[in-house]
């Protein structure tokens, strides 16, 4: 049988492949939720939001009412842990240090090498007395 | 119309160009997909180390990250552009306009 186009064998088999190619594509979208690849994702984007927020605002050096992004001041790194504490609900684990010091860490021991899903956000800082190498803030959140 | 086994052949073709597009969709937006993380993450870094030297030039790079003509070659390459409410001068000045600078380093990862 003939139509404008296509005949309509080709029109049934097209439908029936869009029909299989949806809903193929929706099991999969619905699996890939759940991988440990998703999870990682959404891991590392909270570890560079708390990352970017650390710098630009929370640990920001204030002088004369005005923010310095990326200039840390010691005295406010206290100030993150009751933040990340807010922004990482449990069962997640997280923990921040700028260069080996550390200035936030979750009641359940951080995010040791041992946890299998561990997103990492580093950014370069700044802070009176700071000498060689560009100090690294660094932000892991983990399951 | 020639008939193939199941389908004629023109069918069998329609159903080869559906899979073709479509795949090539998804490869499309999945390698978009993968580079938008790290692509954000490098320029975030490459305005930090831009602001970073501002306060204090003579610090050095950690390890995790190159710059300049270290970069050639590779893939994810990252330069700033910050947009600073006030000047940021390493004389402590601060001005109430808005500027806008740019760095024309590269940076990469090491």
């Amino acid at each position: 049988m003939k139509g404008q186009l296509f005949i309509a064998d080709v029109l049934a088999s097209l439908l029936i492949v869009t029909i299989i190619v949806a809903y193929t594509t929706w099991e999969l979208e619905q699996i890939y939720n759940r991988t440990p690849d998703a999870e990682y994702e959404k891991l590392n984007s909270l570890a560079n939001d708390i990352a970017q927020m650390a710098v630009k605002n929370i640990l920001a050096n204030r002088t004369g009412g005005l923010i310095r992004p990326n200039w840390i001041e010691p005295n406010r790194w206290n100030l993150l842990k009751g933040n990340m504490s807010e922004m990482v609900p449990s069962p997640y684990g997280y923990e921040a240090s700028v260069s080996g010091t550390t200035l936030s860490i979750s009641g359940s021991g951080g995010c040791p090498s041992t946890k299998s899903n561990i997103a990492v956000a580093r950014r370069l800082v700044y802070y009176n007395g700071a000498s060689g190498e560009i100090p690294v803030l660094t932000v892991k959140v983990c399951v | 119309m020639r008939k193939g086994i199941v389908f004629t052949m023109d069918a069998a073709f329609a159903l080869y160009l559906s899979f073709l597009i479509m795949s090539t969709l998804i490869i499309v937006l999945e390698s978009n997909t993968n580079y938008s993380g790290d692509s954000l993450s490098l320029t975030r870094l490459a305005e930090d180390l831009y602001l970073v030297k501002k306060y204090n030039p003579s610090l050095t790079l950690p390890s995790f990250i190159k710059t300049g003509s270290d970069c050639d070659g590779k893939d994810l390459i990252a330069s700033a552009q910050n947009f600073v409410y006030g000047d940021i001068g390493s004389d402590d000045s601060w001005t109430t306009k808005s500027d806008v600078y740019t760095t024309s380093e590269k940076v990469c990862y090491g």
